[in-house]
């Protein structure tokens, strides 16, 4: 199997730069879309969102298994043949596309209310992409270093704003507890499971494991650590805001504006912007980095690093191209997006996989 | 033409006929005044002459040891080889030359050449001297508590400074020459045993790829080894001080000592190592944690103060308690600049004063610079150019960026700071953000001859964090760092750390 | 507005081709034709959008293909 990656990351890498892959920007939104459906038990709906990502990693896990040291483009090939494994991993990397797009236009509608109300999207979207293009082109260790650094930063951040925000949390919030049955909860669980269904994208990571046994520790470490993070941002703002949450763009940002200690820490708000910001850094440069990698494997390129610019151009286009505002946009999260979602990062690889298993079984070897 | 003919001149022997070799030196060394032939005899018969450069070497030592006695010496048989007048001549070091280049090479080292007539080649003589700096403190590295010992310009003086602290043959120096014109000499000294051996073949070759006319300092050398020549940063340290070279060869790292600079050279670096300094060792280890943070703390300011300011004014005036905003604002009121220009300006004055600062006369150059910076402040803000908030901004700054040890490292950040100026005055906060971002991806894929610049941070080596978040006790420093001395890994017994916490002491 | 955004758009395009080209010398025919394709598809499509921002976007287009199962979960 050719590898056009030649850096080698740790399982502690890969975890923490899955967490923050997946978590940066669900952090961000979702305990609004939760809040419409689950209302006071949405804290739930992550645990049942947690469910699938670990079903996810199993598949990303099992298939790496079976066909070592290969990404998904790669494999899917082998699977089902060079005309229809093509066609698959082109879906998938136009859903890659579509995953970079949508958290971008989060990212940038998040910076513009957050930190430039007169800039034009385009200049925000191209300098961030600008960023996470010259990341990528430096390699996959570098990439890494930067979630080794922030990962802790931004999960520690969201336990300092649960902690901060104690006295002023209304624990009658929770209740009635599962007081209208388990469905609330599972019908805001929607919006979670699309995000953690993401852990898919750890196939494109674990060929570059130094140590192939510990993925699967690593993925189920992450999902974890994004469980924990994202309960307690649901909590924060359920406590905090009650059914008012479901009203709010950026819930956990608002919440973060209502921290004040002795009139003097008030302006948190910025040091919680720039934090996500650099947690959207990283995730912005994985998925980037999952697309360049999957596109040079599936035009059997020999070094991906000539493609990372141009794969860059493209993803600012596509930040556009995705949804023409906001609103249309978090719709479609709520409607279609899951539905393709599933689609590729589960019904696929489970699929895959299963074939897989049979051709294995009946020994037609590779 | 009479560049070729005088190589093929060069390369060939000298012959045993004295006037032949005389004839072959004068015309190499024509039109070079300082260079004397002085014609004598041993004995009655033996022409003999001496090939020497005046303030190269030691007049009163060749007087004494050769010229002296020459005339009552019974010279040996002719025909007996050079060799034979090792024990006329009694210096302690003394070989043969065979060729014109070796007696260019020997005399230009400050070596005497003696050509006897009626024997082939010639004999060097070990008398080199000549005037030289004595052993101060250097400037660039003074510290309050350590030796008070700097390098200077001569390399044996150097080696064997070095040699005072690591009394071991482990020491090793091997020795190179570059520069067509310079003929440098260059040492590269390691501990065997404990330094990496392919680092050392590594630095061999990248020494031996140089050609280049002449190597005046080690920072040539730098730029032409470095694994990323195009980046701000150092890759390689220098220093100034035994103590500190030491410290590096200990940890397995290799120095490069060069004839004619007092400067060294230490590789592998990380990007850590030039935030530390000597005394932080010397002194105890709540000094020098507490040293280290102080350090980071205004490194950072030096690096993103004037952006951070710039930044908050322009776009995010909401950031700033009231009671301040509203004194900021009135002194901004009746400035003609925005913010970037403003702060552009100041610093561009700041560094132009700091640079002429260092041409002046020692006393008075600090006071100038320093002073200058103030009273030109206080004469720029009531001319109504800048804002009090300004110059106290560019005031911290400077300061902090004279907190940074190694002036290689401060350049660097001085030089970044105005690029991250310019973003931050465009895009803001977002700005400064992207710019560190861009800066963090450059550091991070930085390697110095292999080893990443950024270690121990954000690898994952986790022993390493001992020594760049706080300063560890000596006692609990057991292993070498990772990358470079993993061939030799422990420093100390095991269990001795216990022992000195508990009883003062090991057993 | 918009010709600002195309020249702009051209800049880059001339940007990425002076970066990565001399990179790419020692033929790579593969990587220069994925370079300059990719680069053709991400200017089409952001001429496009400059010019026309009306068009359906790329959710639009997801929403044909899989619109009655996505309105199950509108529920």
């Amino acid at each position: 199997m050719p590898m056009i990656e030649k850096g080698k990351i740790s399982s502690l890498q890969l975890g923490l730069a899955m967490y923050l892959m997946i978590g940066a920007t669900s952090t961000l939104i979702v305990p609004a879309i939760s809040a419409k459906q689950a209302k006071q038990d949405m804290w739930i709906s992550p645990i049942w969102g947690a469910l699938w990502g670990i079903l996810c990693i199993f598949l990303a896990w099992k298939l790496e298994r079976l066909y070592p040291r290969s990404t998904f483009v790669e494999y899917s090939e082998r699977i089902v043949g060079k005309v229809a494994g093509k066609a698959i991993s082109f879906v998938f990397l136009f859903f890659l596309l579509l995953v970079i797009g949508s958290i971008i236009r989060e990212y940038e509608e998040f910076i513009i209310l957050a930190f430039l109300p007169n800039t034009p999207m385009a200049v925000v979207v191209a300098g961030i992409v600008m960023a996470s293009s010259f990341a990528v082109r430096s390699g996959l260790e570098v990439l890494v270093r930067f979630a080794v650094l922030f990962a802790p930063l931004f999960g520690l951040l969201l336990a300092f704003i649960f902690l901060f925000l104690l006295p002023d949390l209304d624990w009658q919030n929770v209740r009635p507890v599962l007081g209208y049955g388990v469905m609330p909860s599972i019908k805001g669980a929607i919006e979670p499971i699309a995000w953690f269904i993401e852990f898919f994208a750890i196939a494109f990571l674990l060929p570059c494991l130094r140590n192939r046994k510990s993925g699967l520790r690593a993925g189920l470490g992450a999902v974890l650590a994004m469980l924990a993070t994202m309960v307690l941002a649901h909590l924060t703002c359920l406590l905090l805001f009650g059914d008012l949450t479901a009203d709010l763009m950026f819930p956990v940002f608002s919440a973060s504006r209502f921290i004040s200690i002795a009139d003097f820490f008030s302006h948190v708000e910025s040091i919680v912007a720039t934090l996500w910001l650099l947690g959207g850094f990283v995730q912005i440069s994985m998925w980037q980095y999952a697309l360049t990698i999957g596109t040079a494997q599936w035009l059997k390129l020999t070094d991906y690093r000539p493609i990372v610019f141009p794969l860059g151009f493209l993803v600012i286009a596509f930040a556009k191209w995705v949804a023409p505002n906001f609103q249309d946009m978090l719709a479609f999260f709520l409607t279609t997006g899951p539905v393709f979602s599933l689609l590729c990062l589960v019904l696929i690889p489970a699929a895959l996989l299963f074939i897989a298993l049979i051709r294995k079984s009946f020994g037609s070897g590779n | 033409m009479r560049r070729s003919e005088n190589n093929d001149q060069a390369a060939s022997k000298l012959g045993s006929r004295l006037d032949d070799n005389l004839t072959q030196l004068r015309s190499l060394y024509q039109d070079c005044f300082d260079v004397v032939f002085h014609e004598f005899r041993y004995g009655k018969s033996v022409r003999a002459a001496l090939v020497y450069i005046a303030g190269l070497s030691n007049i009163d030592e060749i007087n004494r040891m050769i010229l002296q006695s020459a005339g009552k010496t019974e010279p040996p048989e002719k025909g007996s080889g050079i060799d034979a007048y090792r024990p006329i001549v009694p210096v302690s070091s003394t070989h043969p030359v065979s060729t014109p280049n070796d007696v260019v090479k020997e005399v230009s080292d400050g070596n005497p050449v003696l050509l006897v007539d009626g024997e082939t080649g010639g004999l060097a003589v070990a008398l080199a001297s000549w005037d030289q700096r004595s052993v101060q403190e250097p400037e660039a590295e003074a510290v309050v508590r350590g030796p008070r010992e700097g390098f200077i310009e001569t390399l044996q003086v150097n080696t064997a400074m070095l040699r005072r602290k690591l009394k071991t043959p482990s020491l090793k120096m091997r020795t190179m020459t570059i520069g067509k014109f310079s003929q440098t000499q260059v040492v590269i000294a390691y501990l065997d045993g404990v330094a990496d051996p392919g680092l050392l073949s590594e630095m061999e070759q990248r020494l031996k790829r140089i050609q280049i006319d002449g190597i005046l300092e080690t920072g040539y050398i730098q730029e032409m080894i470095e694994d990323n020549p195009m980046s701000p940063f150092p890759l390689l340290q220098t220093t100034e001080r035994p103590d500190i070279a030491a410290a590096h060869l200990l940890e397995g790292r290799i120095v490069l000592l060069v004839e004619g600079t007092p400067l060294t050279l230490i590789a592998p670096v990380s990007f850590f190592s030039f935030l530390q300094s000597a005394e932080d060792y010397y002194q105890s280890f709540y000094f020098g944690t507490a040293i280290r943070w102080l350090r980071y703390l205004f490194t950072l300011i030096a690096l993103i103060g004037p952006s951070l300011y710039v930044a908050i004014i322009t776009f995010h005036q909401e950031m700033i308690p009231t009671t301040l905003l509203l004194s900021m604002a009135k002194s901004r009121e009746l400035i003609p600049f925005p913010a970037l220009v403003e702060a552009l300006l100041m610093e561009v004055t700041f560094e132009a004063l700091r640079e002429a600062g260092v041409r002046l006369p020692k006393q008075v150059g600090a006071a100038v610079s320093i002073v200058g910076a103030l009273v030109i402040g206080q004469a720029a803000i009531s001319a109504g150019l800048v804002s009090s908030p300004m110059v106290m901004v560019v005031a911290v700054t400077g300061i902090a960026s004279f907190m940074i040890p190694h002036y290689t490292m401060g350049i660097a950040i001085r030089i970044i700071r105005f690029p991250m100026m310019l973003l931050a005055g465009f895009l803001g906060f977002y700005g400064l953000i992207l710019g560190t971002l861009f800066l963090l991806t450059h550091l991070f894929s930085l390697r110095s001859f292999g080893v990443p610049y950024m270690a121990p941070v954000a690898t994952t080596e986790k022993t390493g964090l001992k020594d760049v978040l706080v300063r560890a006790p000596l006692w609990n420093m057991r292993i070498r760092p990772h990358f470079t001395g993993r061939w030799n890994k422990y420093r100390q017994q095991p269990g001795s750390s216990y022992q000195v916490r508990r009883r003062g002491g090991p057993k | 507005m918009k010709l600002l955004f195309t020249l702009s758009l051209a800049l880059i395009v001339w940007g990425l081709f002076r970066y990565d080209w001399p990179r790419m010398n020692a033929g790579m025919k593969k990587e220069k034709t994925a370079f300059i394709g990719i680069i053709a598809v991400a200017a089409f499509l952001s001429i496009l959008l400059i010019w026309f921002p009306r068009i359906p976007s790329a959710m639009k287009m997801i929403d044909l293909l899989f619109g009655p199962l996505g309105s199950i979960l509108k529920t």
